[in-house]
């Protein structure tokens, strides 16, 4: 539920900044908030011991998240950075499923943010991922990982998500759910799965699908406020189904039947891309990119 | 650095099983380290390190004193040699997978000068808990590539262990700094993230909010459009004429029916099913009587608004503009948009921001309360007139032929 406090907190605390000081008052009071806070450092890390497929549960509220591929031979490597007066850290692992991030954030009215986590993860073992993060700034790069499934979800971030090496593994489910959100997926071809689904709220979604096309992909879109741009290598046959309130595709090659597109090789093509989008107050459009099999 | 031999030889020994296990795992069978811990605040430095065997071992330095596995074994004061030493220690066993984790373990001395007894105990439960363990089976290649960082060369002549750690201290302090520095950044990013997210959030909400108005507009516009084509001006215009000429009786009686329209339905479904011979009629009876409530409300709440759509043209036309616009469609268009239009101004003053939400929070609720108290009266006019049939007007002749159909333009 919105807070309408919020807004009028700001715009008081703008107004006092504005009529008190400048930024050199601004730095020194950030400093002193900074110093009263509990800056807290953990790393972690677990041998792989023949483990062959991890669930991972991370939910992170605020700050730099990153997610990568770590060595093989260990099955999770984290470092966590974090405000101790405000959060609490989540560490726990126990028969094959870790759930790591930090919570709370609020202390007497006063929000205050995280300070960074990253995450490394073993490439030999099949992975179910449940990423969860509020306002984030997410780098996740899973190229090379084995991905089972993945649900990541977000409020108001900016996430970057990125499949840089095709996924040696068949994935079952890719199901993107964005808030108020800035999201960037890249090389989604090589996730290697036969379904996306993408929820968006409000902001910017591009899903570039380049990479090592291995089957037909279907994937499915609903967005209300926004832009979507699907970034699609030339020679992929691609349909698109519309369905909304003043959503307009842009694209070049494409040949619209009632509601539906079809790119001009679709028939011809070896591998399809199956658009189902339901979208209202949308900009789609649609780039043609030279295919980089590396993503 | 001073270094004992018994240290030095647990440490090679350590090293050399390693790469021993790298090259046959299959002698990893005894207990080795599977995962660890490592923990820094300014309070804090806790090392946590679980074994395949099951057993969880911690060291930390916490608040001016040691501890191993919860035991304090002596001071160890913040600043101090021994607290710089070790949460150096940390900081390399942060970056140090758990594999190699031991070899580092073991090599570290505790400094001499304050604190030195629990920086003793420290080192030798540490080298007692490490010189027992299986070393990691991981192959040579890797753990040469995993290698913990070299230590650092040995200090100058002329420097004493104490400038060395006081040295470590405030590079650890620049590094804390320049973090937090890095994350001030990342929470600027995040705070326009948010404001970004918030505008265009009103603004959806907004034009949402506008088209659902527009929409039930339409839809109510439609239903009432189609009455009035398909014969059921008088209805309309009865139940109109009873909540303008008997508005307060209407409200009373639409509130009572409010009241009344639930026990009514469940009532009337055991008398039927007491009555026996009732019993078939309740096919009939449980979803007609639902479906003529709500066709209550609604031809009230259409006539109420055709009411008001009157009225407004009565206030605003004269003589020959009266007679072009006077007709029941124009009264209906109008009245509707009366009705609605307070969420109509609601929604328009939430693409304005936060600001004004407050303002469009009192609109709302008198929108509500108005609809609720239109639906009220509507629903009285329709049970009092006889669904219009029957209109209570100020001309009593009218009321006495209330099916003259007009042919309004």
């Amino acid at each position: 539920m919105f807070d309408r406090r919020r807004p009028l907190a700001l715009a008081c605390a703008v107004a006092v900044l504005a009529g008190c000081g400048g930024p050199d008052e601004a730095v020194a009071s950030h400093a002193n908030r900074s110093a009263r806070q509990d800056w807290q450092t953990m790393s972690l890390s677990r041998r792989a011991a023949g483990e062959e497929r991890l669930a991972v549960e991370l939910e992170y509220g605020a700050g730099k998240l990153t997610v990568a591929p770590g060595s093989s031979d260990q099955l999770y490597q984290a470092r966590m950075r974090y405000d101790a007066s405000a959060f609490e850290p989540v560490t726990s692992y126990s028969d094959g499923r870790l759930q790591i991030g930090v919570e709370g954030g609020q202390i007497r009215g006063r929000k205050l943010e995280a300070g960074s986590l990253d995450l490394q993860l073993s490439p030999d073992v099949a992975l179910d991922l449940e990423l969860a993060f509020g306002a984030a700034e997410a780098d996740i790069e899973l190229g090379g990982l084995r991905i089972e499934s993945l649900e990541l979800s977000t409020g108001a971030s900016r996430t970057s998500l990125a499949f840089s090496e095709p996924n040696p593994i068949a994935a079952n489910t890719l199901t993107l759910q964005v808030g108020a959100a800035q999201l960037t997926a890249k090389g989604l071809a090589n996730a290697n799965a036969r379904q996306i689904s993408v929820e968006g709220g409000v902001g910017d979604i591009e899903l570039d699908f380049t990479g090592t096309l291995s089957n037909d992909i279907d994937v499915s879109v609903e967005m209300g406020l926004g832009r979507l741009v699907l970034r699609i290598p030339r020679g992929v046959g691609v349909r698109i189904d519309k369905d909304g309130l003043l959503a307009a595709v842009k694209g070049e090659g494409l040949v619209q039947r009632g509601d539906v597109y079809y790119s001009a090789e679709y028939d011809s093509a070896e591998r399809r891309l199956h658009f189902d989008i339901d979208a209202a107050f949308n900009a789609i459009d649609i780039v043609w990119v030279d295919n980089n099999p590396a993503g | 650095m001073r270094r004992s031999i018994p240290g030095l030889v647990l440490a090679l020994t350590v090293v050399a099983a390693a790469q021993a296990a790298g090259q046959e795992p299959a002698q990893a069978d005894g207990p080795h380290l599977v995962a660890s811990e490592v923990s820094l605040s300014r309070n804090d430095a806790v090392l946590r390190v679980e074994l395949s065997d099951g057993r969880e071992l911690h060291w930390s330095l916490r608040d001016g004193q040691a501890f191993i596995d919860g035991t304090a074994v002596g001071d160890a004061p913040r600043g101090s040699a021994l607290d710089a030493s070790w949460r150096e220690l940390l900081n390399r066993a942060m970056e140090t997978p758990a594999a190699s984790l031991p070899a580092l373990l073991v090599d570290w001395e505790a400094p001499s000068g304050n604190g030195a007894s629990a920086g003793s105990a420290l080192d030798r439960s540490l080298e007692e808990a490490f010189a027992t363990l299986q070393a990691a089976p991981v192959d040579a290649a890797t753990a040469e590539a995993q290698a913990p960082p070299v230590p650092s060369a040995p200090a100058a002549p002329g420097f004493s262990d104490d400038s060395v750690s006081r040295l470590v201290e405030q590079i650890t302090a620049l590094q804390s700094h320049i973090k937090e520095l890095e994350s001030q950044a990342a929470r600027a990013h995040t705070r326009n993230d948010n404001a970004f997210s918030r505008f265009f959030g009103h603004i959806g909400r907004g034009i949402a909010g506008i088209l659902s108005v527009l929409v039930t507009y339409a839809v109510l516009f439609g239903i009432g459009f189609a009455t009035i084509v398909l014969g059921g001006r008088r209805f309309i215009e009865g139940v109109g004429d009873t909540a303008r000429h008997a508005t307060v009786r209407s409200g009373l009686v639409g509130l009572a029916a409010s009241f009344l329209v639930v026990p009514a339905f469940v009532l009337g479904i055991i008398a039927l099913v007491i009555s026996i011979i009732g019993i078939p009629a309740l096919l009939v009876f449980v979803p007609l009587f639902p479906l003529a409530v709500v066709l209550a409300v609604l031809l009230g709440y259409l006539g109420v608004a055709h009411a008001a759509g009157e009225a407004f043209a009565e206030r605003r036309f004269s003589g020959e503009e009266w007679y072009r616009k006077g007709n029941s469609y124009y009264f209906l268009l109008s009245g509707l948009g009366l009705l609605l239009a307070l969420f109509l101004s609601a929604h328009i003053l939430e693409l304005t921001g936060p600001l004004l939400g407050f303002l469009q929070g009192i609109l709302m609720f008198l929108g509500v309360v108005l609809t609720w108290a239109v639906a009220t009266i509507g629903l009285g006019a329709v049970l009092i007139s006889r669904a219009g049939t029957r209109p209570v007007t100020s001309d009593p002749f009218s009321a006495a032929e209330p099916s003259m159909e007009e042919t309004h333009v």
